[in-house]
């Protein structure tokens, strides 16, 4: 499906869901649940946490499909309630006695570590701005001018933060 | 002309698949006549890669949680507009709750709240939310 299609499809679909219709809002859920779910997880690294968050975002998007603007592509809004659903999250558990877990993913038991879980133990050495960055763009394909609005800060940041990530993950990685 | 540092920027980008073509033009333009950047690109292309498989190697969301979302929607207030006047203590109140149930109607005045309209949960028939 090109991409055009499927921005199209995106809009038509929240217009449904805006309209209060179930079956939309189901398509919807299944469309962004596990994308929501990992861009989640790639922030707070905590599955408790990023269930939570898809929890909370649809909940949200149920109930203001019907503000969407139109000003940028839906997965780009979607993500941006994410995004302020997660860090709502974590200034609540920072507060709480409840902790982050610390790693992205759980260790391999196995002695053998495969090449996913090495990047991924890679990716869990970048700071939490830097891993944003990597999974928005070789996770969710955004631009860096969609990134630079989603995270609302310049182009330069964005690209700036991208340099550091990669450059980290070729020495870890090395 | 596109300096290497430029070039640098761009090259995750590219790799990721998000360039406009005016700027993988001009990228091409710099890594076919620069070889550091060539080599870049080739170490960043291999990265790309490893990055893709890794972040779909991503536990998913674990099952139900659509159910779970579909239970607290049917839980939200109801959402509405109160027309009134505070200085008659007059205002009709009209709602559509989360999910499922009719539309109600009430009519507060001076604080004593009046059913007008589906609060016997009888009325509305068939609706998405």
């Amino acid at each position: 499906m090109s991409e055009t299609r499927a921005v199209i499809d995106d809009q038509r679909l929240l217009s449904l869901v805006a309209a209060g219709k179930d079956e939309a809002f189901h398509r919807f859920y299944d469309e962004y649940a596990n994308r929501v779910f990992r861009y989640a997880l790639t922030l707070l690294r905590s599955r408790h946490l990023a269930e939570e968050v898809v929890q909370e975002t649809m909940i949200a998007v149920w109930r203001s499909a019907s503000k969407y603007a139109g000003l940028s592509k839906v997965s780009t809004w979607v993500f941006g309630i994410a995004r302020n659903k997660a860090f709502g999250l974590l200034r609540r558990e920072e507060r709480g006695s409840r902790h982050p877990d610390i790693r992205l993913v759980e260790p391999d038991p196995a002695d053998a570590i495969s090449r996913e879980q090495r990047v991924l133990h890679a990716l869990n050495t970048l700071s939490q701005e830097q891993r944003e960055v990597v999974f928005l763009a070789f996770y969710e394909g955004l631009a860096y001018q969609e990134v630079a609005q989603l995270l609302d800060i310049p182009e330069g940041t964005v690209k700036s933060r991208m340099y550091h990530a990669k450059r980290k993950l070729a020495e870890v990685l090395a | 002309m596109m300096t290497c540092n430029e070039a640098r920027e761009l090259i995750p980008w590219y790799v990721a698949g998000s360039l406009s073509a005016h700027e993988v033009g001009e990228l091409a333009v710099h890594v076919a006549d620069c070889s550091d950047c060539r080599a870049q690109l080739a170490r960043d292309v291999s990265l790309g890669i490893d990055l893709e498989g890794a972040l779909k190697s991503l536990p998913g969301i674990p099952s139900g949680g659509f159910e779970k979302v579909s239970r607290q929607i049917k839980r939200l207030p109801s959402t509405g507009v109160d027309i009134g006047s505070f200085l008659a203590g007059l205002s009709v109140g009209l709602s559509a709750r989360g999910s499922g149930a009719p539309l109600k109607a009430d009519l507060k005045l001076l604080g004593y709240r009046i059913p007008l309209l589906g609060n016997e949960d009888k009325l509305g028939g068939q609706h998405d939310r």
